[in-house]
């Protein structure tokens, strides 16, 4: 069977389906279409995307079903090909992907479909209870990073914050340099908030962030430690500790919310240990190296097209090394004197 | 004829005079600064010999030492296969424009592999009739 036999075998089991639960969002302007075989399905995904949810009913660009087994009449088929086939990644180097993709870890009873010609999308899952927590958390994120291929946009790993819809940065870094936590703090200190983990890059003049996920993530221990105010907050409260701690954003700060942003920078922070905050100009590669490798681990389909993008918007912006202090204060201190003296903004 | 060239699985690009490589197949990604930047970005060429010679010529007072980098350096890039010998027929090469040094700067090639051992998981689980996995508690991983 090929790949696309088997794109096609799965959309049929939707197309039968005649009470589909439709979800319209707009994304930088172009306006996806999700179908849902169930309420239940569209209750799962929706936080992480809720924002994004549009009454205006518009051509759509591309369009996403989503089916579990108790909800559709016929059971979609596990892939056909062996187990080996796929990576850790869920990604299949000898099936060829040009005109279809797919995306199958094969412990997971879950996979994703796209046909790139059509902009039709697939997601299924054996069972609403065996949905990853972590899909909720960016739900569809495969299928729109296989959207962007043929798009001026970009899916990238980072955090972003904004001092308003003209001055938009992203923060990166390796693991454990406290990207979340700055994100996170920059926020509790009065700035923008459009994401801590994915964001969407729309290319162009100026390179825009899309707050593509309004939910939070952050390690149970960091929670405890530097935002104990939130635990009333959480999402999941019985399973935070064995999970992450996750969070709506903009239900939280809903003041503190922007749908998009110019993106003037790229932020390096990094856990000095010392007292004194400060801001500098850097090297333009250490972003490159701080965004792509994840970015393309976690989605590896058209990779080259992606490290290009990436190079790009990397290019088109500055990188500034953040050390942060051990001080919270002087860490937003140093931010509004960096905005300040360098985007003469007060 | 074959020329040494940057290998085509590798996505290169410079950024402020250094290069970022990415091996996309396999996650490594290496970051080489110096003169080994002005060294790769007169690829493709025939004779490596030659071309050493002429950037060797650029620093008259410190030949050997140049030369002793260059020699590292191009054996570390042909060992990860960064560098090969290719027959190109008809093929577009990507060219990168780097600025002729005015000083010499020891070329450094780092190499970041953090990314590998999370291509490797593949964890052991049961399906059911359908052949779908069975979801466990213990089989439900942070993602990474």
């Amino acid at each position: 069977m090929t790949l696309k036999d088997y794109f096609e075998s799965s959309l049929n089991l939707f197309l039968s389906e005649k009470n589909l639960l439709n979800q319209n969002l707009d994304i930088a302007g172009r306006q996806v279409r999700i179908r849902f075989s169930s309420a239940r399905l569209l209750a799962q995904f929706s936080p992480s995307i809720q924002h994004l949810e549009t009454s205006e009913k518009r051509h759509e660009e591309i369009t996403i079903y989503v089916g579990d087994s108790k909800s559709i009449s016929n059971k979609l088929k596990i892939p056909p090909w062996n187990k080996d086939t796929f990576n850790a990644q869920g990604y299949a180097n000898i099936l060829e992907q040009k005109n279809y993709q797919i995306f199958f870890q094969p412990w997971i009873p879950q996979v994703s479909l796209y046909s790139r010609k059509h902009r039709i999308a697939i997601y299924w899952v054996n069972s609403e209870n065996e949905i990853p927590w972590w899909e909720k958390t960016f739900s569809f994120r495969i299928i729109f990073h296989w959207w962007t291929r043929d798009l001026p946009a970009q899916l990238m790993h980072a955090g972003a914050v904004a001092k308003n819809k003209e001055t938009g940065f992203l923060i990166t870094g390796p693991s454990g340099a406290g990207k979340s936590t700055t994100c996170l703090n920059l926020v509790k200190n009065g700035y923008q908030y459009l994401g801590d983990d994915y964001i969407w890059l729309e290319q162009g003049n100026p390179d825009k962030i899309i707050a593509l996920y309004q939910t939070a993530k952050l390690e149970a221990e960091n929670l405890l430690e530097r935002f104990p105010s939130w635990v009333p907050f959480l999402k999941n409260p019985d399973t935070y500790k064995k999970q992450k701690a996750i969070f709506d954003l903009k239900e939280m700060y809903p003041e503190n919310w922007l749908s998009e942003a110019s993106l003037k920078g790229i932020l390096l922070p990094r856990v000095s240990g010392k007292r004194v905050s400060k801001i500098e100009k850097s090297k333009k590669m250490l972003s490159l190296m701080a965004i792509a490798p994840t970015t393309l681990h976690h989605l590896p389909h058209h990779r080259e097209n992606s490290f290009k993008k990436i190079s790009e918007i990397v290019s088109n912006t500055n990188t500034y090394n953040w050390e942060l202090s051990t001080d919270k204060v002087e860490n937003s201190n140093e931010f509004q004197k960096f905005l300040a003296n360098e985007f003469s903004i007060n | 004829m074959s020329q040494f060239l940057l290998n085509p699985r590798i996505a290169a690009d410079l950024f402020d005079g250094d290069f970022i490589l990415a091996n996309l197949d396999t996650g490594i990604y290496y970051s080489l600064t110096g003169l080994g930047v002005f060294m790769i970005s007169k690829m493709p060429f025939e004779n490596q010999g030659k071309e050493f010679d002429e950037i060797v010529s650029i620093f008259p007072n410190q030949q050997s030492e140049v030369f002793e980098d260059l020699k590292t350096v191009w054996g570390k890039l042909v060992q990860e296969e960064i560098i090969i010998l290719k027959e190109i027929i008809n093929r577009k090469i990507k060219s990168y424009a780097a600025e002729q040094p005015s000083e010499f700067i020891p070329s450094k090639l780092s190499k970041y592999a953090d990314m590998q051992d999370l291509l490797m998981m593949d964890p052991i689980h049961e399906v059911d009739e359908d052949g779908w996995p069975v979801q466990e508690d213990d089989q439900v991983k942070k993602e990474k």
